[in-house]
């Protein structure tokens, strides 16, 4: 098992190091010269050239990409072109948001799914399973701003319940926090739990037929524990790869979500950061999220293995 | 009212009497059953009315007896155990019939009160020992759960009993291989477990559903004589399914010939081989590669018909060589022929009617 | 059976590596026989023995490790696909699963227009000869519009039959051909099968762990254990006296109605060990009620005991005859009799 993660780790690494200079290469290929975007209206050749060194972009390509290695391998992912503070900084500040935003979205997206397939699965083709299906359908189908909008008329602009859009920390005030990324989580969750709902209705047909099932209807097991311990133990195994990614994709920052509701996280970050050319944030984002992604998928085929005896034991 | 007076202790008399001699001669071996099947007839809706799959069946077991039904793919041998244990498809129902298991009519309990009896006094084991285990649980887990589903023993005892009945099925180094997950077993340490899961609890009736069919001659082998040496162990009636003759001399008792959801011939086993009298039964038989000739194997043409696509008459009819017009019109009663060996074929015994 | 070699296998072997890992399985260890024309061989064990392995290594299914397949002298094992393919048309093979082996969207005429077509059978005449091939195999030519899923079982493997029938091979490799079919069925395909060979002449390699089947239609039968040949011989000489104590437990174990009981010490222990790692010397040893020291340590080699009857066994003289059946009952017989002449009558 050991041998099995460390095996599965060192497969990730190169798959870093080749995603890395992808991210590195797509941002010297973009178009747009950011020390032109930096230095203000009319700027004299002395002051282009002046940033161009200060930001080392005057530096052939291997070079810059391996100071850019160093340096982030220490922490140091450069200075933000436009604001001049540490990137760094601000990934510090904006990683908790997203992480809280989702949680919140998967824990939502969990309750809502693993109990919502189950029961589809439970009664295939009962009215119950067809409302099932109809949410699952308007899960992927209704787009997340659109979804966030009416969110906001309803329960801010209507109602007043909760606050339109931005973010109190955790840190400051934990439950006004928790209020000011309900609607946005339930935005994100809406999308994550349709097609977890959908699998885990799937898998669950799948394992209930399964002749272990009539193995222990044939013991007396009673029906709660046959769907719980026997049908959802092996349901999950798959399902638990999936939610991983999922999690792993809502990790990487809401791009839209944070737009409409105003929420400092990692997909605002980015978003402005592609505006603004300003490169050494988008690479960050960028190289986080794959960063990120790696982990989760790692953690997910881990995680699969130590569901699955099969492969626990080999 | 006089009448309606005497009418009723009398149709009482009737009735007990009736009851009484079916359910001594509907066994061949005129004992006391174990188990009591009657009428169990099996029916999918339809919406044209109900079909049925499985029709009029009456048995009944001895304790401690073994008793083969035997039947090919579509003879309904195989819903006719699950039926038992009420363990159907939600598609089919039960139609008619009752199941007397030790005096406890069966159909006629809620779904709790049967829970108790599956795997405590009606157990059953299947015939794919790759897929009947769960994978996700040890062996151990597994036995332990069938144990305490139904008796209340610490987690300590529990695991104790496992060990035992590991014992009991011959499993080699019993403490270990509770740790074992059964991908890790062969099909047959498998099987070994799915028999010691169904002993669990002491049952008066074991059901077998082609418990052999998947495994190797010599597993095969084993795993026939480890049942022939619990059933006189435990006591328990065995219900054991199966299309292989083969294996119904090593086990029977008594044999249920099933075709078509009909019982074609009822009786002892020794009767099943010296005596055989239903032509299916000897098509059967005819249709066996056997070491003795090289001819052609004899031929029953056509395959079992599908529910729905039966004959009027004998089930049997549309395939059988002596078929009349009689038998494709008229169902024949599943009769006597002396010492409880009971055929449905109107020509039977078929040397003394045919030329 | 006739005298005339067909196919000779000298020395074939195929180990699979174990994905994940330097393990080897020991499918097919070094096996050596011939084939002759128009001869039943039945191929027999139990699983990890082998049998599967060999019979498409004969095909050419898959690729041996080692050894040589000569067919009419010429050593095929190591052919180039191009020159491989004229010879593929006059080696055929049929399945365990007929459903699993037929394409699910193919109509029969499909499958066997296909099969016709690889091996270049002109498109006019093709009609036709499915409609004959149908025939053959006893299908109504006018449901060969009809698809695999459309079929009971028997039927599929008599499409599967015809298949293979198509290209006019010399020989037909069966893997547990009729296996998954009922007893009726399972008597109308093996008739089929003989009828078969007895008019195309064909030579027909029959894999299979069912000996009541083996004993009905073969000529020459050999039992494989983990990858080795342990006994070959003509099949009566293998059933009456067999001179390998695996082949004589096969037997045994083997549920015949028409015999008795046998007596539990009979009964082989054990399973089969994994072809990974077989056991020292003789591969059986571990479960032979015989074995003594030297079967652990050296290897019995394969030796005539009669004229064409070779086992490997250190101890194979004291291989003591299985019983022979019970003859059957009198009044058994005379209603079998009865049965045997009234389907006859029918004309099955």
């Amino acid at each position: 098992m050991v041998q099995f993660i460390l095996r599965r780790i060192a497969i990730a690494i190169p798959t870093l190091l080749i995603i890395s200079f992808l991210i590195f290469l797509l941002q010297v290929m973009l178009p747009g010269d950011p020390a032109l975007a930096l230095a203000g209206e009319d700027p004299s050749p002395q002051a282009i050239a002046a940033i161009r060194e200060k930001f080392q972009l005057d530096q052939p390509i291997p070079m810059r990409y391996l100071t850019w290695v160093a340096n982030v391998l220490q922490g140091d992912f450069g200075m933000s072109i436009r604001t001049g503070l540490p990137v760094r900084d601000m990934l510090i500040q904006r990683l908790p948001v997203t992480f809280q935003l989702a949680l919140m979205a998967m824990i939502l997206a969990v309750l809502i799914a693993i109990p919502g397939g189950i029961i589809a699965a439970l009664r295939p083709n009962s009215p119950l399973d067809y409302t099932v299906s109809s949410f699952t359908l308007a899960g992927v189908s209704v787009p997340n701003f659109f979804l966030g909008i009416m969110l906001i008329l309803l329960f801010s602009v209507t109602l007043g319940w909760l606050p339109s859009g931005g973010y109190v920390p955790f840190a400051s005030d934990p439950l006004g926090s928790i209020r000011s990324l309900i609607m946005p989580s339930i935005v994100l969750a809406f999308a994550t739990s349709a097609v977890l709902m959908s699998h885990t209705r799937s898998a669950m047909l799948g394992t209930l037929n399964q002749d272990y099932i009539r193995t222990a209807r044939a013991k007396g097991v009673s029906e709660p524990l046959i769907v719980i311990k026997h049908a959802l133990r092996n349901a999950l195994i798959p399902i638990i790869t999936l939610g991983t990614i999922q999690f792993g994709e809502l990790l990487g920052g809401a791009v839209l979500t944070e737009q409409v509701f105003g929420i400092p996280g990692f997909g605002k970050m980015l978003v402005d950061g592609v505006f603004s050319r300003d490169y050494s944030i988008v690479q960050a984002v960028v190289l986080v999220q794959a960063i990120i992604f790696l982990i989760v998928t790692v953690t997910a085929d881990i995680l699969y293995a130590v569901a699955n005896p099969k492969l626990r034991h080999q | 009212m006089a009448g309606t007076f005497v009418g009723r202790p009398q149709e009482g008399v009737l009735m007990v009497e009736t009851q009484a001699s079916g359910a001594s001669s509907s066994s061949p071996l005129n004992e006391k059953a174990a188990l009591a099947v009657r009428g169990l007839t099996i029916s999918i809706p339809t919406a044209r009315g109900p079909l049925h799959l499985v029709e009029k069946l009456d048995f009944s077991i001895a304790p401690g007896k073994t008793l083969c039904i035997v039947g090919e793919s579509g003879s309904g041998k195989s819903i006719t155990a699950l039926a038992l244990m009420r363990l159907l498809h939600n598609a089919l129902d039960i139609t008619a019939g009752t199941v007397d298991l030790n005096g406890t009519e069966l159909l006629g309990l809620s779904n709790k009160e049967m829970r108790k009896v599956r795997g405590a006094g009606m157990s059953m084991i299947f015939q794919e020992p790759m897929t009947s285990l769960n994978p996700a649980y040890t062996v151990g887990n597994q036995i332990v759960e069938a144990i305490t589903t139904h008796r209340s023993l610490s987690a300590e005892a529990a695991r104790t009993e496992a060990v035992r009945l590991l014992r009991e099925v011959n499993i080699p180094a019993p403490e270990q291989r509770l740790d074992a997950y059964p991908h890790q077993l062969s099909g047959g340490m498998r099987q070994r477990v799915m028999i010691a899961l169904a002993l669990a609890n002491n049952p008066s009736v074991l059901i077998a559903d082609e418990p052999t069919t998947a495994l190797d001659v010599t597993v095969q082998a084993q795993i026939l004589e480890l049942m022939r040496n619990l059933r006189s162990r435990y006591g328990a009636s065995v219900i054991f399914i199966t299309h292989d003759l083969g294996v119904v001399r090593e086990i029977a008792d008594d044999v249920l010939v099933l075709y078509a959801g009909r019982v074609m011939e009822y009786a002892r086993a020794q009767d099943i081989f010296e005596n055989p009298q239903h032509p299916y039964t000897l098509g059967l038989f005819a249709a066996l590669p056997n070491g003795r000739s090289r001819e052609p194997l004899t031929v029953i043409p056509g395959l079992v018909p599908m529910v729905g696509q039966f004959p009027k008459g004998c089930r049997f009819s549309t395939r059988c060589a002596l078929a009349t017009e009689k038998c494709r019109m008229e169902q024949p009663l599943l009769e006597d022929f002396g010492k409880g060996h009971r055929v449905a074929c109107w020509y039977a015994p078929i040397e003394s009617t045919r030329p | 059976m006739s005298d005339m070699l067909f196919m000779n296998v000298h020395d074939l072997v195929k180990h699979f590596k174990v994905a994940n890992s330097s393990d080897v399985v020991h499918a097919v260890d070094g096996v050596s026989f011939s084939i002759y024309r128009n001869e039943t061989l039945a191929v027999v064990g139990e699983s990890g023995s082998g049998k599967t392995t060999l019979g498409r290594l004969l095909i050419r299914l898959v690729e041996p490790t080692s050894g040589a397949i000569e067919l009419d002298g010429q050593d095929i094992s190591n052919l180039s696909d191009a020159r491989m393919k004229p010879l593929r048309r006059r080696i055929q093979m049929i399945f365990q699963d007929p459903y699993s082996s037929l394409d699910p969207r193919m109509s029969v005429e499909q499958t066997l227009g296909e099969a016709l077509a690889i091996h270049g059978l002109a498109k006019h005449s093709r009609k036709e000869r499915i409609a004959e091939l149908l025939t053959l195999v006893g299908l109504d030519p006018s449901l060969a519009g009809r698809f695999p899923h459309q079929f009971s079982g028997g039927q599929r493997q008599r499409i599967g039959i015809a298949r293979a029938l198509s290209v006019e091979p010399e020989m037909i490799v069966g893997d547990e051909p009729v296996s998954a079919l009922d007893v009726s069925v399972r008597a109308q395909v093996l008739n089929l099968l003989s009828d078969i060979r007895a008019r195309l002449g064909l030579t027909f390699v029959m894999i299979t762990h069912d000996l009541g089947v083996v004993r009905h239609s073969a000529d020459r039968i050999i039992v494989l254990y983990l990858g080795k040949i342990v006994e070959i011989g003509a099949a009566d000489d293998v059933f009456t006296q067999p001179r390998h104590p695996y082949t004589r437990a096969l037997i045994k174990a083997t549920p015949d109605p028409f015999r008795l009981r046998r007596e539990a010490t009979e009964i082989l222990g054990g399973e089969v060990p994994s072809p990974i790692a077989p056991p020292s010397g003789c591969r059986f040893h571990t479960r032979c009620p015989m074995a003594r020291d030297i079967c652990s340590k050296e290897e019995p080699a394969l030796e005539t005991r009669k004229p064409r009857h070779l086992s490997a066994c250190h101890f194979a003289h004291e291989v003591v005859p299985p019983i022979s059946q019970e003859p059957p009952p009198r009044l058994y017989q005379q209603r079998l009799d009865i049965i045997r002449a009234a389907y006859a009558g029918k004309d099955t």
